[in-house]
């Protein structure tokens, strides 16, 4: 009689565990994992393009700029969240022209330094995050705004934002 | 099962020298072969990969040089302002590692009067080169010196000069620029291209190449900054046009430009060991269908088949393995260090201990694979036929 009852009690808390850890048809085996705060989902307002943003931009400055990932063949840094974008009036290359078309190899060397900012996205630390920002979708060629803080322009073209936000506008790559 | 006993594989050999001789030819000429191939390929793979060296090196280049350091050009304060902007940078002694350099291919000729042109390539370096390049030892003499018109040659730089070694001894000179430069040390960098070049102090070659104030890149040695702190330094300073690649990185994009020429030697020696193995198989068939009468009186007295097919198989085995030795002896001797130049430079062909094996297994093979056939074909006949055939 005691183990009938022992072995029914545990049927019943495996069944109502069971059911517990069991999907629900239609939800997803796994919750969606939440954007990171840093990648903004709406369009940031008042942004301006690269070129105009280096021509006045002063060390501290509160930056919105929008530009296109690109200007180096590896413009992204796969292990920190460090990269360099263009203006995104600047045409970049079609494909198989240059290496790849992200290189702006049509471009002069001058139009490239001149129309380029690098981009870090820092954490409270100040320091740039140690993320691959591929893995959030972003990739060369994607038109982005970035939205952050103008760091030490030792020359006229040097441009690093440390930036707060990016908010990815179009991606050319995307069918 | 009763078997053959080893003895009377082996006594069968002597019964034809010429025969034997072929055989014995045939397998060695495949393992020279092999050996030949495989080190080439690895002799030019060990070059153009970088190893694990002492230390581990970032080349700062020019932005769309990434290819080819002797195409890139970049400012020479790139040297100062990397050293003070990298923290984490190798430094001993108060020496950071930090080797500002020219790469260029330049024209040279043994004598002012000498009609041939040899072309050179000649690398720029400051002392400090010899410690971020910790592979370089100084053979024979010493560094050159700044003004001095002195130069140092690698142990490869004759083969790619196409000049007989005893010209880049140290006290002669080369002539380029509209001068005498003198040899003042040797040195040996083995399986890196720097082997095959000539170190010429960097404000002498700038002078020379009227780039007073460019360089090709910049070589720095990591100690606790990793590749991402020099990445973010050069995407960060996009006033200096410049990029970063891990020097193996950057050797490894260049093996894979060599690559297709790799597999084309590859293909050849597989296609020529290939025919040399269909010609070992016709000597194996011409032995082994001569003794089609004594198979079957072997059978007649007992043996079973298997039993002469391992008999034949050691028979051949043997006669390959005789092949072999003198096959890997001889590669040994005159392949092995044997200096080809490429545009790169120039690689030794290299017969390590992997090569050595691929060459040994190559000609074991052709003993094994080249009995079993034969054998099989003469066992194919009734006792009785064998026994009447002439």
């Amino acid at each position: 009689m005691r183990t009938g009852l022992l072995l029914s009690t545990v049927f019943i808390v495996i069944a109502v565990g069971g059911c517990k850890d069991s999907p629900t048809p239609g939800a997803s085996a796994t919750a969606p994992t939440p954007s990171p705060t840093w990648l903004l989902a709406a369009m940031p307002t008042g942004a301006i393009p690269v070129a105009e943003a280096k021509q006045s931009a002063r060390e501290g400055d509160q930056v919105v700029v929008r530009g296109r990932i690109g200007g180096r063949r590896d413009p992204m840094n796969a292990n920190v969240a460090v990269f360099v974008m263009i203006d995104p009036a600047i045409p970049h290359c079609k494909i198989g022209v240059c290496k790849v078309p992200w290189d702006y190899c049509c471009e002069t060397p001058e139009s490239i330094t001149t129309n380029s900012a690098t981009v870090q996205l820092v954490g409270d630390d100040g320091k740039p995050m140690k993320i691959d920002l591929g893995s959030h979708a972003l990739e060369p060629l994607d038109e982005i705004v970035v939205v952050g803080t103008v760091g030490p322009r030792p020359k006229e073209a040097v441009f690093v934002i440390h930036a707060k936000g990016i908010h990815r506008v179009a991606s050319l790559s995307a069918p | 099962m009763r078997q053959l006993p080893f003895e009377y594989a082996y006594r069968n050999l002597g019964r034809s020298p010429a025969r034997l001789f072929a055989s014995v030819l045939g397998s060695a000429l495949v393992v020279l072969l092999v050996l030949a191939a495989a080190g080439f390929v690895r002799g030019m793979q060990l070059t153009l990969t970088q190893q694990d060296t002492l230390h581990e090196n970032v080349i700062i280049l020019g932005a769309g040089s990434e290819e080819s350091v002797e195409r890139s050009q970049i400012h020479a304060a790139v040297e100062g302002i990397a050293a003070a902007s990298i923290a984490g940078l190798r430094a001993e002694a108060g020496v950071t590692f930090v080797s500002p350099e020219i790469h260029t291919a330049l024209p040279v000729w043994e004598t002012e009067d000498d009609d041939t042109v040899h072309h050179a390539i000649l690398r720029g370096v400051r002392p400090v080169a010899l410690l971020v390049h910790s592979e370089v030892e100084i053979q024979v003499g010493r560094a050159p010196r700044s003004g001095f018109d002195e130069l140092m040659v690698g142990a490869l730089a004759a083969t790619r000069l196409g000049f007989p070694d005893e010209l880049l001894a140290v006290g002669k000179t080369l002539y380029f620029d509209n001068r005498d430069w003198t040899i003042v040390g040797r040195f040996r960098a083995p399986n890196t291209v720097m082997d095959a070049e000539i170190w010429v102090p960097l404000t002498d070659l700038q002078i020379a190449t009227k780039r007073e104030s460019s360089l090709s890149c910049v070589v720095v040695s990591l100690d606790t900054a990793t590749y991402v702190d020099v990445d973010i330094f050069a995407k960060s300073r996009l006033d200096l046009e410049i990029i970063a690649i891990s020097e193996r990185d950057y050797y490894r994009s260049i093996a894979a430009f060599y690559r297709p020429i790799r597999i084309m030697i590859i293909a050849t020696a597989v296609l020529i060991a290939l025919g040399a193995l269909l010609g070992g198989l016709n000597t194996m068939y011409a032995a082994f269908a001569a003794r089609v009468r004594e198979v079957g009186m072997l059978q007649t007295l007992g043996f079973t088949r298997l039993a002469i097919v391992l008999n034949l198989t050691e028979e051949s085995i043997f006669t390959a393995a005789c092949g072999t030795i003198v096959g890997a002896a001889v590669g040994l001797l005159l392949l092995d260090g044997l200096a080809i130049r490429f545009s790169m430079g120039a690689f030794a062909i290299t017969v390590d201990a992997p090569v050595m094996l691929l060459g040994l297994a190559g000609g074991l093979l052709v003993g094994l694979v080249g009995a079993i056939p034969p054998a099989a074909r003469c066992l194919q006949l009734p006792i009785t036929e064998s026994l009447k055939t002439h």
